[in-house]
């Protein structure tokens, strides 16, 4: 449609004034919204004390917060990791997926579980096909480990990851018939993006692969199935073995601005084609750090940009920031299977991702059935009795911080998972429609949740 | 309905009318978005393809029956459908007694079967020939999407925030729909569009009224195109879900659907249809076909749930005046080996035979007649590569570009009139 | 929802009591006359023989007291979720009713339960007047008369209309209509709520005459059928030819269905139906056991379809049952299974014999072409048996993450010689069938041998441990199953595990057996074995549990210990279906633990 306009604006901008960390001012004000928008964007959002802890220090102390290290790390990765190996037993990714979404509502680590979710749909891998649940739990594990940090080990362990390699076909590659499949998607969707590599460097990156098999679930490497001959990969020419060739792929300069590109779009704004001027001071941090993400990630969460009124209009919530936004916001609990089964109806099963390219993301989310089945979705979960609100009752909850007039309900949703104002009229609607929702007032309260949730104002942000 | 798409298209004419009238300069981008969804509503050619996949293999020979041929009795013992129970189209072929139905549609020149469909160096595991027929490639190739998902892929994005396709059923959801770009919903059934819950009047009367533009919400610039996208795909929501909604509660169709799995899902297909969704491929399965022992009772069993199902879909159709809109397209991966084996059944074979359903087709049966003396490795040869029954399809009733969407080029077949 | 509670419970005692100082005052002002009361009359001497479904409890009571002193109240009082709701305000509310009622009838509520129902309660639905009647004998008219005084104005209150009940008189007794439709109407120490007036009048004429002639006492019928079920706490019994003759819910009667389970499992009993003239129902509460028991008569000529379930005399019983140690749940069964699959067309709905019909195409190409119902299941004799054992697993072989216990079936061969051949080979290309099978989905493997072990013979299959050692200790859900079939003279069990599968064929039925002569069917549980089988699961439970509930690992141990304790409550349930002269008999029974 109109992206013209948002194009202008973006190609108009100064990439100094962009990436510079955020000078709060009497327009742009560090703030409760400030802190709420980046919280949700960094990770899933928070409750209200949460957010007006972050609120409560400077815009650089709420990213460092937000990205470091929780006390009880540890002790949540222990018991989740248990949880998920217990889980495993039964081989249903989809019990797995479920285990993911516990993760997602009780870590103390969220923004790390935000970025796991990130190279999930980056390198993306789909548990109906690789059908082995310990596989994707394994690929999982590992992309947990990298996710803020190294991105070059962290290719360098996909390309060897059994789960991806029977995802993409291959399994097995052979000398005499190098399989492509892995070599081209390392290229376009992992690393550099279409334009960025001929097809001859696809057959000469194959040949380096050449060799590496999934056997018995494992991954090896069968020597008598190498191609140990000369190879040009990208302009470098060497007897390349698969290490090497990643690494060759990994140095291109194309690499961390493809990087950076996907995550403007994750964590910035959808749907717009990122001016590669706009990207290069992002992408020369990276490359400096030596494609460790963390500074990266930084930059861009405490940057100008990434508070300025623009952005953070800019994109359409995904299924698990839909729901998970949701819950996390109102310390709800929930029954993961059931948020599983439900995300992954709307558009974004854990593990389940629609094809190697991941989530499209952005208006790919929205369609009809979609819509009505996020609303559903939203429905069949609020009015869900095991659906408990700080263990309790919605109402109890809201009355505990001083929200539960009709009003002060709509304001503390739209405060903590909404950028636009719901429309003054749908506001009205809604107040006067709240004795409708039900018949005493922990119902009334959760048809209201439902009912300003299902709004197109709320699957923004 | 005819008035109720009338209605939808006024409506859309005035929203963008009127919005055009306010929205000036920046604002421009809703407006935008509603002519052309105004347009594309005026100029919808809607034909729609309907898609049945027999899983399993039905066997051709006995679905087409070469009831005069010496060699088809030889090779089929205790299977082979005679002269007196076959239903007769011409002096060699005759349709399985259980085709009742289908054989009224090709009697009255709504329906064609092509013969002798298949493709080169046959492969006969379940997967891997279904897998061919949805991607129209070989397992060595590119076997990430399906022609359906790439020919959708090719057109224009959805214009009304309708799923361009839709595979109905519990299954997983067939390759043939697959594409990188485009997410296809699987329908379990048709309450997943509706709204739930008590309040889901207020609910669906606060979403249906959507602002036309953005106006009046104090912190969203008025150039958020994303926000004016969901206003606009929200109320088309709302509005494709009443129209759902009412076209199952009034649904009103002299037609008795046949209480079958196959049944339920195609009288689910006509009243998404009648509910003017944009969609232009629906996809259906019916399991079972493969027949290796004791086939005659069960194969007549599907047959017939075939055949009731298909037939009470293109009356309906018909009824609602809708049918010139419809094509309905039937494959197998396979059909089935020549000569019956000793459990009174039929293995995995090779060529097989296509249905197609509708009212701008060349009927009758098209392709030649099998050859029952010239087997390869007891199978029978292909005639005519389903990729050129994909070609026209694509091109002469979707209006696609074929080659796009076959990522190779096929002469269409001539199907329609 | 607390605020609204708590000012109900404040008010409402007061209004309550206020109600009944009007009430009590009203009825001693105006005590009757009270007939000599008959102490032998019971409720069915004033019910019309018309009456097609009569449900009573003769010491309501009792079964209350029984209920309130049960172990396993005491323990879900105990218990945290018991101490929770023993906290609810509405309870406290119930508490205060409870006083002020005990307060107005100088009695303990216990004791004017005792009083108001000593004669029974029972309710029943008359056919020619589509009308339900509730009726109450007391101990005496006079405390009869204050309950249901008392019962009116709390209905009257509940109404918002207090006092305003219209009240007539009929052959010398006050009736009240206390709703719209509802009446009551006090006979001394009867108290009788009906919603058909021609109902009420006839059960009043009855009594005021003493006209017991066309009573549903005197129905053969009625009679009969509660002799089933005469030591029940609750009884209940339905004249099913009068239904049936009404053509009420015909589907029921129609005999066939599309759930060919259900029709294995209770094809009979439903079938019955079309004939039986009635059926009683009964339900029964001890310190002991919990027992709930069904029976309809049957006649052996009428069973047609229905051989194949009754055998052909109509009197076939299970076959009997072998005993292994942590057994826990063991089955048997006579069913002629050949027959009932050539019998299907009858049985089954069209649709369902369509279905039939392409699984049949399927299990003969799994049989290798042989007729499934003709060869495979014609070949046994009727009657099949079945065991569930907890099984224990050795270091020695990889350990599977949940672990499932042992399962068997137990048939007999009519030609032993013959289709031992017959399954051995059919079980060994099953075996290789899987094994292709999972080859393709990367599952394990199995590994075919034979068994020879004195009598015992047959074949058995393991599954190939993983190569890697490491993954011995969260091994997939195969490593619980080394599919087995063995033989033993006329005798085949499949197992699944070869050690099953041996301690089967090896064991001999107890003496006496579980299974009587005349039971048709028979299922036992034993809840100590289940218990174990839990408990080696409990890591998973608890991991669902946090799923589900969104539970820390904390809490989620106490909600699945919560079950166990619950668990521990119950000894063993049996289900049982039996068939005698004139009988075909339906029985549940859990019993409790008892501390002694």
């Amino acid at each position: 449609m109109n992206a013209s306009s948002e194009q202008l604006f973006l190609n108009s901008l100064d990439p100094q004034w962009a990436w510079q960390s955020f000078q709060p001012s009497d327009s742009d004000p560090w703030n409760f919204d400030a802190a709420a928008h980046l919280v949700r964007r960094a990770s899933f959002g928070a409750d209200d004390a949460r957010i007006k802890t972050l609120a409560s220090g400077t815009p650089a102390q709420a990213v460092d917060l937000l990205l470091a290290k929780a006390d009880n790390g540890e002790v949540f990765e222990q018991v989740s990791d248990q949880m998920a190996d217990t889980l495993l037993a039964s081989d249903n990714p989809m019990t797995l997926s479920a285990a993911w979404v516990y993760r997602l509502l009780f870590t103390p680590e969220p923004a790390l579980e935000n970025l796991v979710l990130f190279w999930h749909g980056h390198f993306a891998t789909g548990a109906d096909k690789v059908e082995k649940a310990s596989l994707m739990w394994q690929q999982n594990r590992m992309l947990r480990q990298h996710a803020f940090g190294d991105i070059a080990a962290m290719t360098q362990s996909i390309a060897k990851d059994p789960a991806m390699l029977i995802y993409l076909d291959s399994v097995s590659n052979r000398k005499s018939h190098p399989n492509e499949n892995f070599a081209r998607e390392l290229m376009e969707l992992f690393c550099l993006g279409e334009g960025n590599y001929s097809e001859h460097d696809v057959l000469e990156l194959a040949r380096c692969f050449t060799g590496w098999e999934v056997r018995n679930n494992k991954f090896r490497k069968n020597r008598y199935q190498h191609d140990s001959g000369s190879k040009t990969v990208l302009s470098k020419t060497g007897n390349f073995d698969g290490e090497e060739a990643v690494d060759i792929v990994l140095a291109q300069e194309a690499m961390p601005l493809f990087i950076c590109e996907k995550l403007f779009r994750y964590l910035i704004a959808d749907g717009v084609t990122t001016p590669k001027s706009l990207l290069e001071q992002p992408a020369e941090l990276l490359r400096q750090s030596d494609l460790q993400l963390l500074p990266t990630l930084k930059l861009m969460l405490g940057s100008n940009l990434f508070q300025s009124s623009w952005a953070r209009h800019r994109k359409i919530k995904s299924p698990a920031h839909l729901v998970i936004g949701l819950m996390r916001g109102l310390k709800a609990t929930s029954n993961s299977h059931r948020i599983a089964e439900g995300i992954r109806e709307i558009g974004q099963g854990l593990f389940y991702p629609p094809n190697v390219k991941g989530w499209a993301g952005g208006r790919d989310w929205i369609n009809s059935s979609t819509l009505l089945g996020r609303a559903n979705l939203i429905r069949d979960l609020v009015r869900d009795p095991d659906t408990k609100f700080d263990q309790g009752g919605l109402s109890d909850y809201l009355k505990r911080i001083k929200a539960d007039r009709p009003d002060a309900a709509i304001d503390l949703y739209q405060r903590l998972m909404m950028v636009t104002a719901l429309p003054d009229k749908t506001r009205q609607t809604l107040i006067e429609s709240f004795p409708k929702f039900g018949k005493d007032k922990e119902a009334r309260h959760r048809g209201l949740l439902h009912a300003v949730a299902s709004q197109p104002t709320f699957q923004l942000g | 309905m005819q008035n109720s798409a009338l209605n939808r298209r006024l409506w859309l004419k005035q929203a963008a009318a009127g919005t055009a009238a306010v929205g000036v300069g920046t604002s421009s981008v809703v407006p935008a978005c509603f002519q052309q969804i105004a347009a594309a509503s005026e100029s919808d050619s809607g034909q729609i393809l309907v898609v049945v996949q027999l899983s399993g293999g039905n066997d051709a020979l006995n679905t087409l029956v070469p009831y005069n041929d010496d060699a088809y009795t030889a090779a089929r013992p205790k299977l082979s459908i005679g002269a007196s129970d076959v239903l007769k189209l011409d002096d060699e072929h005759g349709l399985h007694p259980s085709l009742s139905g289908f054989n009224e549609l090709l009697q009255a020149g709504n329906a064609s079967i092509i013969q002798g469909v298949g493709y080169p160096n046959p492969n006969r595991s379940h997967f891997e020939s279904m897998d061919i027929w949805h991607t129209c490639f070989r397992k060595d190739q590119r076997t990430e999407e399906g022609w359906i998902g790439r020919y959708l892929q090719s057109q224009s994005s959805p214009r009304s925030g309708d799923a361009p396709a839709m595979h109905l059923g519990h299954n997983a959801q067939p390759l043939a729909l697959a594409s990188r770009d485009l997410t296809i919903p699987t329908v379990k059934s048709l309450k997943g569009f509706q709204l739930r819950g008590d309040e889901s009047a207020v609910v669906s009367e606060l979403l249906g009224n959507q602002p036309m533009q953005d106006q009046a919400t104090p912190t969203a610039p008025a150039d958020s195109s994303l926000l004016g996208f969901l206003n606009s795909s929200t109320s088309n929501a709302i509005a494709a879900s009443e129209r759902i909604t009412s076209a199952i509660k009034d649904y009103e169709t002299p037609v008795d659907y046949p209480e079958s799995g196959l049944g339920a899902k195609l009288k689910m297909v006509a009243q998404l249809i009648t509910s003017q969704l944009s969609t232009r491929v629906y996809y259906v399965e019916l399991d079972g076909f493969d027949t290796h022992a004791k086939q005659a009772d069960s194969h007549a069993a599907l047959l017939r749930q075939y055949s009731e199902a298909v037939t009470a879909f293109m009356k309906d159709l018909k009824h609602h005046q809708l049918s010139q809109q419809v094509c309905v397209l039937t494959f197998s991966e396979f059909g089935r080996r020549v000569a019956e084996n000793a459990s009174e059944g039929t293995d995995h074979g090779a060529a097989g035979v296509m249905m197609l359903c509708g009212e701008s087709l060349k009927p009758g049966l098209l392709g030649q007649k099998a050859d029952l003396t010239d087997l390869q490795q007891g199978d029978l040869k292909h005639q005519i590569d389903f990729r050129t029954v994909y070609a026209g399809i694509i091109q002469d009733w979707l209006g696609g570009d074929a080659e796009t969407a076959l990522g190779a080029s096929y002469e269409p077949m001539k199907l329609f009139a | 929802m607390r605020s609204r509670s708590l000012c109900h419970s404040r008010l409402f005692p007061r209004g309550f009591a206020l109600l009944l100082a009007v009430f009590v005052t009203g009825v001693t002002a105006h005590t009757s006359v009270a007939a000599e009361p008959d102490q032998e009359l019971t409720a069915a001497d004033l019910l019309p023989d018309s009456v097609v479904a009569y449900a009573d409890a003769p010491d309501l009571a009792g079964l209350v007291e029984t209920v309130l002193n049960h172990s396993v109240t005491q323990q879900i009082k105990q218990s945290p979720v018991g101490q929770q709701a023993m906290q609810a305000p509405q309870l406290a509310f119930l508490e205060n009713i409870l006083k002020g009622f005990e307060g107005q009838v100088e009695m303990s509520w216990q004791q004017a339960l005792k009083s108001f129902t000593s004669g029974g309660v029972c309710i029943a639905l008359d056919a020619p007047t589509q009308g339900v009647a509730v009726l109450i004998k007391g101990s005496n008219a006079e405390d009869m008369k204050k309950f249901s005084t008392l019962a009116l104005g709390t209905i009257q209150l509940a109404n918002n209309s207090l006092g305003k009940s219209k009240k007539a008189e009929y052959r010398g007794f006050d009736a009240y209509a206390i709703t719209d439709k509802a009446k009551m109407a006090i006979m001394d120490q009867w108290l009788l709520i009906t919603n058909n007036s021609d109902l009420g009048r006839l059960i009043i004429d009855n009594y005021a005459d003493k006209t017991f002639d066309q009573s549903l006492a005197k129905n053969s019928r009625y009679q009969a059928a509660l002799k089933q079920v005469q030591q029940c706490n609750l009884r209940g019994y339905v004249d099913v030819e009068a239904i049936r003759a009404l053509n009420v819910a015909p589907e029921i009667y129609r005999g066939t269905t599309d759930n060919l389970v259900a029709e294995f499992l209770f094809g009979g009993l439903v079938g019955n139906l079309q004939h039986t003239p009635y059926a009683a129902v009964g339900f029964q509460l001890s310190n002991e056991a919990i027992r709930l028991q069904a029976a309809s008569a049957f006649d052996p000529e009428n069973i047609e379809p229905r051989q194949y379930f009754f055998g052909e005399d109509g009197r076939a019983t299970a076959p009997a049952i072998v005993s292994l140690p942590e057994t826990l749940h063991r089955g048997s069964l006579y069913r002629d299974l050949g027959q009932m699959w050539l019998l299907s067309p009858d049985l089954m709905t069209d649709n369902a014999n369509e279905e039939l019909a392409q699984a049949d195409t399927t299990l003969t190409t799994l049989f290798s072409g042989r007729d499934f119902g003709e060869d495979i299941l014609g070949a046994l004799k009727p009657g099949i048996s079945w065991i569930v054992v907890s099984q224990t697993f050795s270091d020695k072989a990889p350990l599977p993450a949940i672990k499932l216990p042992a399962f068997a079936i137990e048939v007999q061969m009519i030609d032993a010689e013959t289709t031992t051949r017959e399954f051995r080979r059919v079980f060994q290309s099953f075996v290789g069938f899987l094994n292709i099978v999972s080859a393709m989905n990367g599952q394990p493997q199995l590994d075919l041998d034979f068994l020879k072990e004195g009598e015992v013979s047959g074949v058995i299959a393991s599954f190939v441990p993983p190569i890697d050692k490491q993954d011995w200790k969260k091994a997939p859900i195969q490593y619980n199953f080394s599919p087995s079939l063995a033989f033993s003279g006329d005798r085949m069990v499949l197992a699944s595990t070869t050690e099953l599968a041996t301690a089967m064929c090896q064991a001999k039925a107890d003496q006496p057996n579980l299974v009587q002569p005349g039971d048709n069917g028979l299922m036992h549980f034993e809840v100590a074995p289940i218990g174990s089988v839990l408990e080696q699961n409990r890591q998973q439970l608890v991991a669902q549990s946090m799923l589900d509930k969104g539970h820390g690992m904390e809490a989620a141990e106490a909600e699945i210990g919560i079950l166990f304790n619950l668990l521990s409550m119950f000894k063993d349930a049996t289900i049982q279906l039996r068939t005698d002269d004139q009988h075909l008999k339906f029985s549940t029974e859990v019993r409790f633990v008892t501390s002694n």
